[in-house]
């Protein structure tokens, strides 16, 4: 025996408590990207968790101050890779802003499309996972199916399947071809029945309720003080969406609901992005009727594009809550300073709040429906 | 309540702070350091103003300082509001909001790790993005590494 565990061994205080530390991740199936969790445990009752983070980051914001605003754009595809067109958006919102640029209206309305195309394609991701980390491995079949069709609306859009590096200072990088209309429409007139095989292989599963109804409660108190958004926050009962609440782009020529949930436990979060998927059917629908003619970039902007001095802070509804970059300029082409605020940093904060007396079979349950996605923490 | 309100607010509450616009940003106020917890208690706590969400808390390199700049939100008053902090280069210190706002704690680390702006009184201040024992803080805007390439200046 090596003296160190000697010394350990000697150390066991049999009346004492046997805490135990486990440790989970960075590589683990059910971390989804590269979360390392230090759980200290009583029995299977957890005591004590301290996620660390860290592990994908790239600087993407000292990356920032070192590029054009053109040139960063397709790095803001790696901030969420489940959700690139929604990463897109703040950052050339931003930009937008601050320079006093307008997007020409057909560019706005095809941005809508395509990031909530977007959040329904993030959301069956999480979908998957989730339920993947319950065990259920069916389930996984079907998101991938209908995921695929909507890379493939996207790949059509622009060539590209995960990171799309889609849209542009003032725009977007291409109009939309002839076939997208019809086979968008396609796409929603099947996932609409779609969702509903979600529901009856298995939002009414008795052993998929047991394991998510009362677990892992966030009251609205803590989601707010923690700075949780998204649907974790509105799965508290919290009525908060930027898309309504602080309109951006053409949200507010939409019809749509805001799901709310009651209790805020692994159930409600799971329901309100059921039901956040079907909202988002609704709103592209309603953008496809409406879309305008028109250019879709202000054209001649020029690649070295230069932006007044000022600060702007814009903020977006991504599909794991409030995405926004605060931008600071010196009238140079290159930011001074980004800071890009994503809504999983925040949300895997008050994670390890929610964890003390829980089974340690319910932490993942837990963190498979708070929907955290790793390059978006560490940036 | 736009800008201009919020600051007639505090310049009535607190006659003994300073209280001017930030020229860059339109939401932006400046605060004197001493004042932090004092404002930053009277911005969650008054019904007018009720700004119980903090979105962020990062920092800004300009030479001889840091602006540390804290943006918040109010969900059921729907406004907001950005305050920001100037510290000086060789004593980068600031009172945590930690306790105000518990979601500061991971914010305040970032700033630390990156910028390192030392956040007094937090509770558990640790790098959290870099790894331990790393050296610098790399969002400083005179942070060398050997690896770190700059690349030519495009046209």
């Amino acid at each position: 025996m090596l003296e160190l565990d000697k010394k350990s061994m000697e150390n066991i205080d049999p009346e004492g408590p046997q805490e135990i530390v486990v440790n989970i991740g960075p590589q683990h199936p059910s971390t989804h990207g590269v979360l390392r969790l230090v759980v200290t445990l009583d029995g299977e009752r957890i005591v004590k968790c301290d996620p660390v983070v860290g592990y994908l980051h790239r600087a993407l914001e000292k990356i920032a101050e070192n590029r054009t605003y053109l040139q960063f754009v397709p790095l803001t595809d790696r901030i969420d890779y489940c959700a690139s067109m929604n990463s897109n958006l703040p950052w050339v919102m931003a930009a937008e802003k601050l320079g006093g640029i307008t997007p020409p209206p057909r560019a706005e309305y095809i941005r809508v499309i395509v990031c909530e195309l977007n959040r329904v394609a993030s959301h069956l991701v999480w979908w998957a996972t989730n339920l993947l980390d319950l065990g259920a491995v069916t389930p996984f079949n079907y998101a991938f199916r209908d995921r695929e069709m909507i890379i493939d609306l996207f790949e059509m859009l622009c060539g590209a399947r995960l990171l799309y590096g889609y849209m542009r200072v003032g725009g977007v990088s291409k109009d939309l071809p002839d076939e997208f209309i019809p086979k968008t429409r396609k796409f929603i007139e099947h996932f609409r029945e779609a969702i509903k095989d979600y529901d009856r292989l298995v939002t009414g599963n008795i052993i998929f309720q047991t394991r998510t109804i009362d677990k892992g409660v966030l009251s609205p108190e803590d989601a707010v003080a923690y700075g949780v958004t998204g649907p974790n926050l509105r799965a508290s009962g919290v009525s908060w969406d930027l898309r309504r609440d602080e309109p951006y782009s053409v949200y507010p020529e939409f019809n749509f609901e805001i799901p709310l949930g009651k209790k805020g436990d692994c159930f409600d979060r799971y329901i309100v992005r059921m039901d956040e998927m079907r909202q988002s059917c609704n709103i592209v629908e309603q953008a496809l009727n409406k879309l305008p003619s028109g250019p879709v970039i202000v054209p001649e902007l020029p690649y070295r594009l230069k932006i007044p001095k000022g600060e702007v802070y814009v903020r977006t509804e991504a599909p794991r809550g409030e995405m926004g970059v605060y931008l600071v300029s010196d009238g140079d082409s290159k930011a001074y300073r980004a800071k890009i605020r994503t809504g999983s940093f925040s949300n895997l904060s008050v994670f390890p709040s929610m964890l003390p007396g829980a089974l340690l079979q319910d932490m993942i349950a837990i963190s498979g429906s708070m929907d955290f996605i790793l390059p978006e923490i560490d940036r | 309540m736009n800008r201009s309100e919020i600051k007639q607010k505090l310049e009535e509450k607190f006659s003994c702070y300073k209280f001017s616009d930030d020229p860059d940003n339109p939401e932006g106020i400046i605060i004197q350091p001493d004042a932090l917890l004092d404002v930053a208690k009277y911005l969650v706590n008054d019904i007018d103003l009720a700004f119980n969400f903090l979105n962020f808390v990062t920092a800004i390199d300009r030479g001889s300082k840091f602006e540390v700049v804290y943006m918040l939100s109010s969900i059921p008053l729907k406004h907001r509001v950005l305050l920001k902090v100037a510290v000086p280069r060789e004593v980068p210190e600031i009172e945590s909001v930690t306790t105000i706002w518990p979601t500061a704690n991971w914010h305040e680390r970032e700033a630390y790790d990156l910028f390192g702006i030392k956040f007094l009184n937090h509770p558990d201040l640790r790098r959290i993005m870099m790894p331990d024992g790393w050296e610098g803080h790399p969002l400083r805007k005179d942070y060398v590494h050997e690896n770190m390439v700059h690349l030519p200046d495009m046209g």
